[in-house]
């Protein structure tokens, strides 16, 4: 077993989107993904999953569609747009650099004269 | 954006599809979760609980998705509008009211709207419009102004140097032959640059060349669309046609919309050709000029640069150009004055009260209704709901109504536009620019959602005013019907007053055109006009060359009419009272000093046969009038009218003096007898000279035939029409009319602008009625607690009935004194070309206030009544 971490406030979206880029994915599909890449990082709760994504479609940078899950149930998939691409390459970006800055500010040791 | 409002519009408009779809989505998910888990060991019912507990409130989730989806301002407006149905629902009866009177006021409004725009403010539909100048003579002195002579013409057009182009026309008929029957019709004299003048460009072959306005020049005409289509069949291969018996090329087409209001409905065009006679006849003035102003001269320059002209010319011609000036007008001012814009800027006005009447009213009703629902709105107000979100939502309730408002009131003002057109006489439509165009378009469209709107805003002002001053504490510890605030009070009293005043303004106006009507109505006009059948002939130049051979005709077609049966006489005039035609010549008394040049006086004249006094029914004041006796050989005579008589020979014996007609003519004529006056434009004419000489003694070719009927004289209509081809088949004649019906269409645009007056004053009068009814009814009511305690203590109907009415009559005389204040400003700046409304006008003030006095009284008086004869105990046992 993993060791759980939460989710810090915002990468949710970010996760979303991540796991959404490597191809469409019904809402369940999205959070093993997200459980997949994280490796166990966890959702409070798995319902918070669905405002993100209706937030996400509503700002026109997912899309989705009726199709049939891998168990032959009918389930909404959620793809990225154009829109969404362009938004998550931006959102990973600055993520790296507030990460390395982050990083870099942590390891910081104090200067010697 | 786009994105976001879609799904905006989806989870509006697909509300339950996508609960259905969020529902299903998560079903999934759950059911997904738990099938796993069930395939990780766990048991079914486990694996249920631990999905669910999983996942967390699926109900709490659904909301926070809501509530990603909502647009707040939208999602509340539908909240609002589906709350407005639901009123709608509840109260129908209400809303039909609310509907109509609303869809009354935009479509009044709108039509009116219509009216002025068609009519007036895009009445000229020419390139550049402002720069089109039109020009007449201007008698410094008297203040009249005219045609313009010839040589006048061209000493303007060598002296121009502030128009790109002068042009002069003269209306003109022509007999058109070659046909099957042969036809009168209206066209126009113009010079060869005119059409260039107005930029238009012909819509098949070609305008005028410049010389073909010159003596010699070959015969060319250019023709309407309309008689190119249906004579011509739309054809153009140097067809040729005969005009008075000259044969003309046809070399233009106008295009088909063009129209120049101030030619009637002139279907052809020749080249107008000066004679040597017009080029030297400084004294005549018969041409209308337009030109195009250059743009870089402001019109008052034009007018500096014209006035000196005539200054010039008044200088080397005095005898004939003394006091003569140049008036100058755009010529949308001109048709304005010929489409009477006064009246029609009245009647838009009369429309924008109507509509505030309207919103009045339903100010009215809706005040009552907020007043009824105060307990809600404290209610939601104490609850936290903010004011502006209240003012919304009343506003959008009342938003409601518009669609059918609209509706409704683009179809009354459609029936409106068409009722207006159909009342204009067919002779006088071609003198409307844009004729028949008042109907339903883009801009009367808009013009309706904007007053839909501006009206529904005013009319949600006064209840949203209330709401904002909902008490909360007093409103929500009141018990029952009570009295409403100061404030209400207020505003309702500001309502019935401004329902007074703006009744009376739409009041006053009708009742000054009416008085005006019946001024012309009750007009002696100094002739009979029923049972008289007219109708126009012209003999063309080239056929009757000489006065013996017009002579001849005439003779022997009044012989052939006068044997018909069912006439009583018949004669012939060269011009009749109501027919568009007119002469007037300078005449000199024997006897007097010759007058200084521009005072010489001038009369009507006309040349009649013996048997027109007859026919016509003139009344002859003493002496004789034309007979048989006068002719070619015998003293020329002349009878005089009652004002030239007066005028000329106050103190002396007119009968035996002897005048000179015209500048040039040095016949003199014996005065052998005096007729009452006659009038001859219009009902409301000032008293004139006239003077009548016999046809024998000058023989026109154009005369008026005038046949006494004992029946209904359009009966004769064919057989005057045979008699006259019985003479010469090839002789056409115009305008078979009776009399009655050319004085009614003169009297047309007096008489419908005055209809369509007292129809909206009456309409006006009965919505004020309603809605001061509707105000001070529950002013009444609310007062009801206070009246029956002020019974109960004994005090006597009468004084309470005094005590309610004094209140009353001071909204009524506040209304009054400002209504009438708002009539007057309205009949002084737009009704003062009203026939008659200049003078003495009291009365129709008087009348309008006590009409709506009466109104009034009844509106309060009826309520009153009602609450003095309740018994106090019950009004007060049912607070």
């Amino acid at each position: 077993m993993y060791e759980q971490a939460q989710l810090l406030p915002g990468t949710l979206d970010l996760l979303i989107l991540k796991a959404v880029s490597l191809g469409p994915l019904h809402g369940y599909g999205v959070l093993l993904r997200i459980e997949q890449i994280t490796r166990g990082a966890l959702l409070a709760e798995q319902g918070a999953l669905y405002p993100a994504l209706n937030r996400l479609e509503h700002q026109g940078l997912l899309e989705s569609e009726w199709g049939t899950s891998e168990n032959n149930r009918r389930a909404k998939f959620y793809r990225l747009t154009t829109a969404g691409r362009k938004r998550f390459r931006e959102e990973t970006a600055s993520w790296n650099r507030l990460a390395v800055a982050i990083g870099a500010a942590l390891s910081a040791k104090p200067q010697e004269d | 954006m786009f994105p976001r409002l879609s799904s905006f519009w989806r989870t509006i408009w697909n509300r339950s599809r996508f609960e259905q779809d969020l529902d299903d989505e998560m079903r999934f998910h759950l059911e997904a979760r738990m099938e796993d888990l069930v395939r990780s060991g766990l048991p079914r019912e486990d694996a249920r609980r631990r999905a669910q507990i999983e996942f967390g409130s699926t109900e709490a989730y659904q909301e926070r998705v809501r509530e990603t989806r909502r647009m707040n301002w939208f999602e509340d407006l539908a909240q609002d509008l589906r709350y407005g149905v639901r009123g709608v629902r509840k109260n129908p009866g209400l809303m039909l009211v609310a509907v109509l009177t609303l869809s009354l006021g935009v479509g009044a409004s709108s039509w009116l709207f219509s009216m002025l725009r068609q009519w007036v403010i895009e009445a000229v539909s020419f390139p550049d419009p402002d720069r089109l100048t039109v020009l007449w003579r201007l008698d410094t002195k008297k203040g009249w102004n005219g045609g313009v002579s010839a040589p006048d013409f061209l000493d303007w057009r060598a002296q121009n140097h502030v128009f790109e182009n002068l042009s002069a026309w003269t209306s003109d008929e022509f007999n058109l032959t070659g046909g099957a029957i042969p036809e009168r019709i209206e066209g126009a004299r113009v010079t060869a640059d005119f059409f260039r003048t107005l930029g238009v460009q012909q819509a098949a072959g070609r305008d005028f060349f410049s010389g073909e306005d010159q003596p010699g020049a070959t015969r060319v005409a250019i023709i309407s669309y309309g008689l190119w289509r249906e004579r011509f069949k739309s054809e153009l291969n140097d067809t040729v046609i005969k005009l008075d018996g000259e044969p003309y090329t046809i070399v233009g087409v106008v295009p088909e919309d063009f129209h120049f209001p101030l030619m009637g409905r002139a279907n052809i065009w020749v080249p107008l050709v000066f004679t040597d006679k017009q080029r030297a006849d400084r004294g005549t003035g018969w041409l209308s000029i337009i030109g195009r102003r250059k743009p870089e001269f402001a019109e008052a320059a034009v007018a500096q640069a014209m006035s000196t002209n005539a200054g010039n010319i008044e200088k080397e011609h005095p005898d004939t150009n003394t006091n003569s000036g140049v008036l100058i007008n755009t010529l949308s001012k001109e048709i304005g004055k010929h489409v009477g814009d006064q009246a029609i800027y009245t009647a838009f006005i009369v429309g924008i009260c109507i509509a505030l009447i309207a919103c009045s009213n339903l100010a009215g009703i809706y005040l009552a209704r907020a007043w009824t629902r105060r307990r809600e709105m404290a209610v939601r107000l104490a609850l936290g709901a903010r004011k502006s979100r209240l003012a919304r939502q009343l506003l959008s309730e009342n938003a409601l109504l518009m669609p059918a408002a609209i509706g409704l009131g683009l179809l009354i003002a459609n029936l409106g536009g068409k009722w207006t057109t159909n009342s204009i006489p067919f002779e006088n439509r071609g003198y409307l620019p844009n004729y028949g165009r008042i109907t339903v378009d883009t801009t009367m469209v808009l013009y309706a959602i904007a007053v839909a709107v501006v009206s529904v805003l005013l009319f949600s002002i006064s209840p949203v005013l209330e709401g904002y001053r909902v008490n909360l504490t007093g409103t929500l510890k009141e018990s029952g019907t009570s009295t409403s605030p100061a404030g209400g009070q207020r505003l309702r009293k500001l309502l019935v007053i401004c329902q007074i005043v703006l009744a009376l303004m739409v009041l006053v106006p009708a009742g000054l055109t009416s008085k005006s009507l019946s001024i012309i109505l009750h007009a002696d006009l100094g002739f009979r006009a029923d049972h008289v059948l007219t109708a126009q002939m012209s003999l063309p130049a080239a056929k009757y060359a000489t006065s013996v051979q017009r002579l001849a005709l005439y003779n022997r077609l009044l012989e052939r009419l006068r044997s018909l049966p069912q006439v009583e006489s018949v004669g012939a005039s060269q011009h009749i009272p109501f027919g568009h035609s007119s002469s007037w010549l300078e005449f000199r008394i024997n006897g007097r000093p010759e007058p200084a040049p521009g005072e010489v006086p001038s009369t009507l004249i006309t040349a009649v046969t013996p048997g027109y006094s007859a026919a016509i029914g003139l009344s002859l004041l003493r002496g004789r009038f034309i007979s048989e006796q006068d002719g070619a050989s015998t003293v020329p005579v002349v009878v005089i009218d009652q004002t030239l008589a007066g005028r000329f020979f106050a103190n002396e014996e007119a009968l035996g003096r002897k005048m000179r007609l015209g500048r040039d003519d040095a016949t003199w004529y014996t005065i052998v007898g005096i007729v009452k006056d006659v009038k001859f434009y219009w009902p409301g004419d000032n008293p004139m000279n006239e003077s009548y000489v016999a046809f024998a003694q000058a023989p026109s070719p154009v005369m008026h035939l005038v046949l006494h009927t004992t029946t209904d004289p359009m009966a004769l209509a064919s057989a005057l029409q045979s008699a006259v081809w019985a003479v010469d088949k090839e002789q056409p004649i115009s305008g078979v009319q009776t009399l009655e019906t050319r004085i009614d269409n003169q009297e047309a645009p007096v008489r419908n602008i005055t209809q369509f007056s007292v129809y909206f004053a009456l309409l006006a009068l009965f919505l004020a009625a309603i809605g001061i009814y509707g105000v001070m009814a529950y002013l009444v009511e609310s007062r009801a607690r206070e009246i029956g305690i002020r019974i109960a203590c004994g005090a006597e109907r009468r004084s309470i009935l005094w005590l309610v009415l004094t209140g009353s009559l001071k909204l009524t005389l506040t209304g009054i004194s400002v209504g009438l204040l708002g009539a007057w400003i309205i009949a002084r700046v737009l009704m003062n070309n009203v026939f008659g409304v200049s003078t003495n006008t009291l009365d129709v003030y008087a009348i309008s206030v006590a009409v709506l006095g009466v109104a009034v009284l009844l509106a309060t008086l009826v309520p009153l009544r009602r609450a003095t004869c309740l018994d106090p105990l019950i009004v007060l046992r049912c607070e």
